[in-house]
């Protein structure tokens, strides 16, 4: 088991719950930083800056509790060592996108990694987190327990919602075994069978941890025991991929040949057996086909967004430097508008950052 | 805090009366006393409230015509689905309406494709699970009520069940809802895909008793059966010597389907009961079901067996085919029927402990019902630390009821003091409004009450559940004083 010692938590979080207070006593707009490395993941914020990266450290974990409790600050990169040392991790596999990834970047943008579709999103993870909301006010919410249903889920309010709502001071998150065992086929598919496939699969009680699509390429990860494993590869067929791990870190992060270059890129989140897309591009689906990027000449960004929302779905833009979510609908919008001014009433927190109402 | 805003005459009931009986086929409005009668409660029958009528529409343009006229004359509105709950989150309210959704009871479709099942609320747990069956699918969180709780009440309690420890809660097998918001809007949140855009209002909405808006059909996540499961139960000759083996058979890197303790006063009532086999002599038994492919099962019983013996069980049993497994399981099922036949009542308590707690919470809490001579029989969910002590009673006797309900807050201030939470399945509703003090301090209640205010802001649904007002917490005596600040000042009463 692991604590910080306490003078330590209580020095380092003070030091920046005040220096946050100060900024929100002088009613400034404020601009959440702490890796920077996720600023492409909404839109540009004005305000001043606010960096909680100092604010790192594990404050508690207790592998046999499956939960460890860490300030936002902390590279998640180094998180995910300590945890490996444990024999255990973050099963939602979340994406660093840039070595100086904090824990509260991660949460705040609410981002999952391939193993979403089988062993859930980062706020299935998440037990309890400390936030300072917009008037200054220190709150926490969940608790280190997995069933606790006292009050209002707030914490898994944070998950995505960008620093708009709160700026996250520590996080408790739930943790399992790493798989003991782990494999990836590869079967030469068309995109088509690929889908098709999946669903068949994923109806099965096979161990699967996730899966993509490419260019005519299905991969599908199994993790478990050797032996159930070996037998859900034998059945699913394809051929043995090695250096998997390398292939999956290359989604996770982006880093895959396909996300090289592009100007602008397109992210769709879609029910799994979702029509093929008519658009002329390149695309990559992960996420057993739920998430689907694509690259391609299409300018009309309504049209997307509108064809997204048809299939049940949601879409992102990102352009170069900004992204842009499909937008919500009158009644939605009214109901961010007012969660915000229940947390930030003087609109101080990230403004603009995912929509620019609030 | 919420503002209540109660007809205050009869001339004002009959007007708002007159207007739903206008309004909605007659059949779907009921307000005779003796037919009222009949939802006065939810399963904690303790708290009982007539309300002034109670609707049953069949089509969601009635729902927005009720919202209408309870708009109008500041009705409050408590919606109910089977009436299972244990924590009076569907009491009625004085001068309000209860909107049963029990006709909105149609599985409008089951998509194996994208393993999803789309329903009404009023459909029940266990019929979605039917229903997916033929497909090989199953909808995973399981309250002990499942064939008569509803799809909407589990929405609006995050229920849980014994498989929450592997599967998770409702929160966690929801993808997305169609809510009516109190201004009579559909609002889509979530996505089969599952992300949405925004924050995430879908786990905001779960878990929040019916305060925010009114669900009218959820999109459930359904898993693959698992291709065999088998249950291990281990005997103990201590409860500690159980409960120490819950944390090592977590830190052995097994994530159990279900992992649940009987301690012996349960154990004796459960054998009197329907006999399956347990040692009445046991002090503890640990029932641990794995399930999965048949080689990883066989692994991980393996594994369990061994780290039972290794911590001292006397016994192990395990299930050689499903019927013993589900007879083994019709033991843990049967505890809270068992020790209605020990004790003229009993009153089931619901919190949330740390695992490594286990043990000293046990043991603190047959310290608290020595001190306060009653017994206290435990089952509960041990892997993820979900316990149900049952302090065994008689309403009969003059003070015994205070004194169960004093012992109960102690077992609940016991559960905050080690890290875990006053309600881990059954909610809040109105019997934990008190208990909400321990564990939210002043500024996290008045956030509570700004998020109701934000979806809510005439207090229209379900007023006076789940968050306590300020002034209860401070009459509760448990209200945190910051700084040496005087307490309570400039908290609004009403």
């Amino acid at each position: 088991m692991i604590d910080c010692p306490s003078s330590a938590t209580d020095s380092i979080t003070n030091e920046l719950i005040e220096k946050i207070r100060r900024v929100i006593n002088l009613k400034e707009k404020i601009k959440i930083i702490g890796g920077g490395t996720k600023e492409r993941l909404g839109r540009k914020v004005v305000g001043k800056p606010i960096n909680v990266s100092e604010n790192r450290g594990i404050i508690t974990y207790d592998p046999a509790e499956l939960f460890v409790t860490v300030k936002s600050g902390t590279p998640i990169g180094s998180l995910e060592e300590v945890l490996k040392q444990h024999g255990q991790y973050l099963p939602f596999e979340p994406p660093h996108l840039g070595e100086q990834a904090t824990v509260g970047g991660v949460v705040a943008c609410g981002l999952s990694g391939p193993s979403r579709p089988y062993k859930g999103a980062l706020k299935d993870y998440l037990l309890k987190v400390r936030i300072i909301n917009g008037k200054g006010e220190v709150l926490t919410f969940g608790s280190q327990v997995i069933k606790n249903v006292a009050g209002f889920d707030l914490f898994r309010l944070m998950a995505g919602a960008q620093g708009t709502l709160g700026i996250i001071l520590d996080v408790t998150f739930k943790v399992l075994p790493l798989p003991p065992f782990s494999t990836t086929v590869v079967l030469e598919k068309n995109a088509t069978e690929a889908l098709r496939f999946l669903s068949i699969i994923a109806a099965k009680y096979f161990p699967l941890s996730a899966s993509c699509y490419y260019n005519n390429k299905l991969y599908v990860r199994i993790s478990g025991y050797e032996k159930s494993v070996r037998r859900a590869e034998k059945e699913i067929g394809g051929d043995i991929l090695a250096n998997d791990h390398q292939f999956w870190n290359s989604v996770k992060e982006r880093t895959h040949p396909f996300f090289i270059n592009s100007q602008r890129l397109w992210r769709l989140v879609l029910p799994q057996a979702a029509p093929l897309l008519p658009m002329e591009g390149e695309w990559f689906f992960d996420w057993g086909g739920s998430q689907r990027w694509w690259k391609g000449e299409e300018d009309n960004r309504e049209a997307i967004f509108r064809w997204a929302r048809d299939q049940g779905g949601y879409a992102w833009c990102h352009d170069k430097e900004v992204t842009l979510a499909s937008p919500l609908d009158t009644a939605l919008l009214r109901i961010h508008r007012r969660l915000k001014e229940a947390f930030d009433p003087f609109g101080l927190l990230n403004p603009g950052r995912i929509y620019e109402e609030f | 805090m919420f503002k209540q805003r109660k007809i205050k005459n009869s001339k004002n009931h009959s007007e708002f009366l007159k207007t739903l009986l206008h309004s909605l086929p007659k059949e779907e409005v009921i307000y005779e006393p003796e037919e009222l009668s009949v939802y006065e409660c939810d399963g904690l029958t303790a708290f009982r409230v007539l309300p002034l009528a109670v609707v049953i529409p069949q089509k969601i343009e009635e729902i927005l015509v009720i919202l209408s006229a309870c708009k109008r004359f500041g009705v409050p509105i408590v919606v109910r689905g089977g009436g299972t709950g244990l924590s009076g989150g569907a009491t009625p309210v004085e001068g309000g309406i209860v909107l049963s959704l029990s006709k909105f009871n149609q599985i409008l479709e089951i998509d194996p494709i994208n393993q999803v099942a789309r329903v009404e609320p009023g459909v029940t747990n266990m019929q979605v699970s039917q229903s997916a069956a033929p497909y090989g699918l199953y909808f995973a969180p399981d309250p002990s009520s499942q064939i008569a709780c509803t799809i909407g009440g589990n929405i609006a309690e995050n229920a849980g069940g014994i498989h929450c420890l592997k599967y998770g809660l409702t929160v966690n097998n929801v993808l997305a809802i169609k809510m009516l918001t109190v201004e009579g809007e559909i609002v889509s949140i979530g996505n089969v895909g599952g992300e949405s855009p925004g924050c995430d209002l879908l786990s905001l909405i779960v878990g929040s008793e019916g305060m925010l808006g009114i669900v009218i059909e959820a999109t459930l996540r359904l898993l693959p059966k698992p291709e065999c499961a088998k249950l291990v139960v281990g005997c103990f000759d201590d409860v500690t010597e159980a409960s120490k083996t819950v944390s090592q058979i977590i830190a052995s890197g097994i994530v159990p389907a279900g992992l649940e303790i009987m301690d012996k006063l349960v154990i004796e009532a459960v054998q009197s009961y329907i006999q399956v086999g347990f040692p009445t002599s046991a002090a503890a038994v640990l029932l641990c079901e794995l399930d999965g492919m048949f080689e990883e099962v066989e692994e991980e019983c393996r594994l369990v067996e061994q780290i039972m013996i290794q911590m001292g069980a006397k016994e192990i049993i395990r299930s050689k085919n499903e019927e013993e497994r589900l007879l083994l399981w019709k033991a843990r099922k049967s505890a809270f029927p068992a020790a209605g036949r020990i004790s003229p009542d009993y009153y089931c308590m619901d919190g949330t402990i740390p695992r490594k707690s286990l043990a000293f919470v046990l043991k603190r809490i047959a310290e608290l019902a020595a001190q306060y001579n009653l017994r206290v029989g435990n089952v509960f969910h041990a892997g993820d630390g979900n316990i149900h002590p049952l302090i065994l009673y008689d309403n009969s006797i003059v003070g015994e009821m205070e004194r169960v309900e004093s012992l109960g807050e102690k077992i609940l201030e016991l559960c905050v003091e080690v890290g875990g939470s006053i309600t881990g399945e059954h909610g809040v509703g109105l019997e934990k409004l008190g208990p909400m003090c321990l564990q939210f301090s002043l500024e996290e209640i008045q956030q509570f009450h700004r998020i109701k205010r934000a979806l809510d802001p005439d207090a229209l649904l379900n007023p006076g559940k789940a968050i306590p007002t300020l002034h209860r917490c401070a009459e509760f005596g448990k209200m945190h004083v910051h700084q040496g600040q005087i307490a309570f000042a400039g908290i609004e009463r009403f």
